[in-house]
């Protein structure tokens, strides 16, 4: 049973992949939608965390994303209240054996680099916006993406948090080819 | 209610060194202690100036009066935040007639002998034990069950002040009167103080039936005092147990089963000798103890260590699987505990049943267990923070197979305890009794906060049956049926000798349905499992009233009646009941005409001696999907607890109650999957936060009732009262808790 | 699980003073305080940061030392609650504290009050959301809040001075 909802689903999955083709965003619109980046690119006042939801049945994952626990709220920066800053409790790298996460200026990116809900367009588009994603070119993106701490932690979260889809070397790969092909942008 | 022990007939008093008197009862020691620190007085903060030194410390004393005029009151019961240490010495201040800014406070020895709460007569089953009570600080007893003897102890000590002034000035008793700790002779303008008088008082023969004053004489009892205790709780200088250190102290964890029952087998600590600090480990029978120079090193070198376990009984247990065996058990008829008329027919013919199901719950206390013990072979020096420390002494000492005199308990102020320190196990105590066994030098044994979640001892899981019937718009008959994993022996009970004996920690809140319903009808189920499980504060009242007031308003609904009209309707013959519910209603300005934009529900519910119905102002808005958005406003409470010693320390205590109750009511659960308790810190066992808390009103009613209880008053009815709110708005009865797990639901 | 790092010499500001410890990098702050230098006011609660407990002050901003390595707080200035009556606002709130009965057993008051120096300081009167939001990250079992709450009001409308 179990095994006949996988199959159908890949196949499913494959005919999708056959009916609509690939953009060089997508694999970069995955990480960049993974509750990794997420959580701290939102849209709302806080950042969020997330638990991992695993269907019992179907095997598949999906991440409920809720109110960080303790109130805490971007404030004017995004390193949090000046009461309660993102560093009152988050170090500079995974303390606790990894159950708290860390990173070098651990905070929330600006509203305008909110990417919660966007579609694979959307969330393109406002990469690229220079006004948006504090005055980054696309080689500056690039630099960002392979070399910031913070982004970096995304794939050494620690705990038992899951990593986005692709090594990061992979990743900066796919975008270097998407930035090569000019970074285009899907309709949708 | 039982008859408190006369204490006047045991009390003797001695002379103390450096002019000072000491009250005293006439048993001898079976314990000693250190001199203690010196403590606070309420002259606000100001540390005391009674030379600690003056005089030593002597066992069984409950008042002490020194030569510069400083009252002690030593307090036999466990602060465990609840004000213990200032509500018992106001009640022996009051007849004192002390100054309270004179007034301090200190921990007893270990002994239930000489400081047993007299509440609790009767209860030991043994001998002396049986008279002087059990040492025990639970069932919200520390007020009621020492407020007499306190108070003739107050008063005949002021009596024999009286009496050696009368000697001194030559005048007679009569003409004599008290205040603030002196003696005064209003025709002569003389006053005497009380430390002044004391040494010669102490010759006195305490008298057997001291005069005590009426509630209108009242000077302290009544005033909201500020707790003697709270200085040290705000400059950091108080020592709990995690912070009390003895010379060349080990630090020690455990490394407990991964599956309650399960035997370790085997351990590896080969990587554990790279972490500096790490001393070994033991085996001892709750696992294997890792020694370390402090907490830091005993925790790293614990993560190092592998374990091997011999499975035991626990292992295929999952609380997903419980639900369905507790309601099998409540197909069957139990234990009955109550039968009003047809009852035990209405068990059978309820046409609206209900079934109802709770989880585990940890206690949780923000000061983690910890035990500190220095055993030295014939002796040994045990300093914790305990609620039943006589039986702590005790069990410490059977498994150092020493005489309990041998013991030495020093009982420190807990961070906390809603019950987990009065462990029925004496599973810490033991432990650490073990681990000073088998590393033989002064340790500490520390629990972290994982291992206090995963540490057992919960609340029971516990399912009740509710069934009624209707009949002309009125309640015709109730059923109640409780099927809780018990606390006590009974079970073990049952299993020897076939009798099935009534267990009172199950039945309890159920058994004591307040409503005049012609038939009633409860019973319970005792279920064994491996899940090792205690008291949590309020008990199986927290479930049974959850059922019992959930249901009422369910019935009211298919009655037709507002739920505030059925219980006025079912509570004529029970003015103290109607009088919380009346007031509650006030405070809200709540009656059956109300429309606006909130939704309330009400609960009620009376035990240990006080009486108190909460009422919870919701929000409840429908939302796109289907679920409703619930925000609590505010939760009223009214209470009758008698006369409230401290009535702003009964606020706290409901305030306290309220908050421990939304924590369970919302997100409070242990479970376990395959025999592993799944939760371990308070990101995934939650505990309501500042911004989660709503606003929260108490009004205490004036009462010259004797002393009730309130530490748990203000738990049972929160739940039910929040479910009644939102049953109002969307007619659902919610059966289960934590609600947060009804998806249905979404809490602000 | 990896082992900690090996001991290195710190010299750190501690309430005023500079203490010279030796220990390891990773060693929490708050057991460095508790155990190095025998400053027990901070509290273990959860050892990862949840309750709130063990909040100290870095550079004046309110800190988890449960979870702060030793080697982050290297130069920087830490205040714990041992030392806070010796400033007016640490005195003016421990004040409000014993009035108000605000603790009942004690064991989080030392990190509420050091949460809540650091509002005031921030914030001399803030509202109830700049409240939530300063200490919803310290946990009271005994469920105080409501007279924490209170407290802040009247310490923001100049009581207790």
């Amino acid at each position: 049973m179990i095994r006949t909802a996988l199959v159908t689903g890949l196949l499913g999955a494959a005919l999708n992949v056959a009916a609509q083709a690939p953009h060089s965003f997508d694999p970069i619109a995955e990480v960049l939608q993974h509750p990794r980046c997420l959580n701290c690119h939102t849209f709302t006042e806080y950042p969020t965390q997330s638990r991992k939801m695993v269907d019992p049945i179907s095997g598949e994952v999906s991440y409920l994303r809720f109110r960080h626990a303790q109130q805490v709220i971007r404030g004017e920066k995004g390193f949090g209240a000046p009461t309660l800053q993102c560093g009152a409790c988050h170090q500079d790298e995974n303390v606790a054996d990894g159950k708290v996460p860390g990173a070098p200026h651990w905070h929330l990116a600006p509203l305008s680099m909110g990417w919660e809900g966007l579609n694979r367009g959307e969330l393109c588009e406002t990469l690229k916006d220079t006004d948006k994603n504090g005055g980054r070119d696309l080689a500056a993106l690039v630099k960002h993406m392979e070399e910031d701490a913070l982004v970096l932690w995304g794939w050494t979260p620690g705990g038992d948090r899951d990593t986005p889809p692709y090594a990061h070397a992979d990743f900066i790969d796919l975008l270097k080819l998407w930035v090569a092909a000019g970074a285009p942008c899907p309709t949708n | 209610m039982k008859k408190p022990l006369l204490r006047r007939d045991f009390l003797r008093a001695t002379a103390i060194a450096g002019g000072g008197m000491l009250v005293a009862c006439k048993w001898d020691s079976d314990s000693s202690s250190d001199t203690p620190a010196p403590r606070g007085t309420a002259a606000d903060n100001t540390p005391p100036t009674a030379d600690p030194n003056a005089e030593r410390w002597t066992p069984n004393a409950f008042i002490r009066i020194s030569a510069d005029n400083f009252v002690t009151v030593i307090v036999g019961a466990a602060e465990i935040g609840q004000g213990t240490m200032t509500a018992i010495p106001m009640i022996v201040a009051e007849e004192l007639d002390a100054d309270w800014q004179r007034v301090s406070w200190e921990q007893s020895p270990a002994s239930a002998i000489t400081y047993g709460n007299p509440f609790w007569q009767g209860e030991g089953g043994l001998g002396d034990l049986d008279q002087a009570g059990l040492q025990i600080t639970a069932a919200s007893t520390t007020v009621r069950g020492y407020y007499t003897s306190q108070r003739r102890a107050g008063a005949a000590v002021r009596q024999m002040l009286l009496e050696a002034a009368s000697d001194q000035l030559g005048v007679s008793v009569d003409s004599l009167t008290t205040r603030e700790s002196f003696v005064i002779h209003e025709a002569s303008g003389t006053r005497l103080s009380y430390g002044s008088l004391a040494a010669a008082a102490a010759e006195k023969s305490p008298p057997s039936a001291p005069a005590l004053k009426s509630p209108g004489e009242f000077r302290l009892i009544g005033q909201s005092k500020q707790r003697l205790d709270a200085r040290e709780k705000t400059d950091g200088s108080l020592a709990y147990g995690f912070d009390f250190e003895i010379p060349d102290m080990v630090t020690v964890m455990v490394i407990r089963a991964p599956r309650f029952g399960a035997i370790l087998q085997s351990s590896d600590d080969s990587a554990a000798w790279d972490v500096e600090g790490y001393l070994g480990s033991h085996r001892v029978p709750s696992g294997l103890a890792v020694v370390g120079t402090d907490f830091w090193s005993a925790e790293q070198a614990r993560k190092q260590i592998k374990t091997e376990w011999l499975m035991g009984s626990g292992e295929g247990l999952s609380t997903a699987d419980l639900r369905d065996q507790f309601d099998t058990r409540n197909s069957l008829p139990g234990l009955p505990v109550r039968n009003d008329g047809l009852g035990v027919l209405s068990s059978l013919n309820g046409e609206i049943t209900a079934d109802y199901h709770f989880p585990y719950l940890a206690h949780a206390p923000m000061e983690p267990l910890n035990v500190t013990i220095d055993y030295r072979g014939s002796e040994c020096d045990i300093w914790c923070g305990s609620q039943w420390p006589d039986m702590d002494a005790l069990v410490a000492a059977t498994v150092l197979g020493l005489p309990v005199t041998a013991v030495n308990f020093h009982n420190l102020l807990s961070g906390g305890g809603f019950g987990r320190r009065a462990c029925l196990g004496f599973d810490y105590i033991q432990e650490a009794a073990h681990v000073a066994r088998a590393v033989n030098r002064p340790l500490k044994v520390v629990w972290t906060r994982e291992d206090d979640i995963r540490g057992g001892y919960y609340r029971p899981y516990t399912a009740c049956r509710l069934s009624a019937s209707l009949a002309g718009g009125a309640i015709d008959s109730w059923s109640h049926r409780v099927a809780s994993q018990t606390l006590l022996i009974s079970p073990l009970v049952e299993v020897a000798t076939g009798l099935v004996t009534e267990e009172v920690q199950t039945s309890q809140g159920a058994k004591e349905m307040p409503y005049a319903i012609l038939n009633v009808y409860v019973d319970t189920h005792s279920v064994i499992n491996g899940v090792p499980t205690l008291w949590v504060r309020s008990v199986a009242n927290a479930t049974n009233v959850y059922a019992v007031e959930t249901f009422f308003d369910h019935l009211a609904k298919q009655a037709g009646q507002h739920p505030l009209t059925l219980r006025r309707e079912l509570l004529t013959e029970k003015p103290r009941h109607l009088a919380v519910l009346n007031a509650v209603a006030e405070m809200a300005n709540w009656t059956p005409q109300t429309q606006d934009n909130l939704y309330r529900g009400v609960a009620l519910f009376a035990s240990y001696e006080s009486l108190i119905a909460q009422l919870v102002e919701a929000e409840v808005v429908e939302q796109n999907n289907g679920t409703h958005k619930v925000a609590i406003r505010k939760i009223y409470s009214a209470v009758d607890c008698g006369t409230a010693v401290n009535p702003d320390l009964v606020e706290a205590q409901i305030e306290s109650g309220i908050v421990f109750a939304l924590s369970s009511a919302l997100f409070g659960e242990i479970e376990l999957e395959e025999g592993v308790v799944k939760q371990s810190n308070f990101h995934d066992y939650p505990v309501l936060r500042m911004y989660q808390t709503p606003a929260i009103e108490t009004r205490i009613l004036p009462s010259d009732h004797s002393p009730g209880g309130v530490g748990e008053l203000g738990v049972p009815c929160v739940a039910p009262a929040l479910a009644n709110a939102i049953y109002a708005a969307t007619g659902e009865l919610y059966t289960s808790l934590p609600l947060n797990n009804n998806p249905s639901l979404v809490f602000e | 699980m990896t082992t900690p790092a090996p001991r290195e010499t710190f010299a750190l500001s501690v309430n005023g003073r500079v203490e010279q410890t030796d220990v390891s990098p990773d060693k929490p702050l708050l057991w460095v305080l508790r155990d190095e230098l025998d400053l027990k006011g901070s509290k273990y609660g959860c050892g990862r940061a949840l309750c709130g407990a063990c909040t100290v002050h870095v550079d004046g901003q309110p800190t988890r030392a449960c979870v702060t390595p030793v080697k982050a707080v290297a130069g920087k200035s830490v205040t714990t609650i041992e030392a806070l009556s010796e400033t007016e606002l640490g005195a003016r709130v421990q004040r409000a504290w014993t009035s108000l009965n605000v603790p009942q057993c004690g064991y989080c008051q030392s990190g509420q009050i050091m949460a809540v120096v650091a509002l005031l300081k921030a914030i001399p009167a803030p509202t109830d959301p700049q409240i939530d939001e300063a200490l919803s990250g310290n946990i009271c079992r005994c469920g105080m809040y409501p007279r924490i709450r209170k407290a802040v009001h009247e310490l923001a409308a100049g009581g207790f001075a």
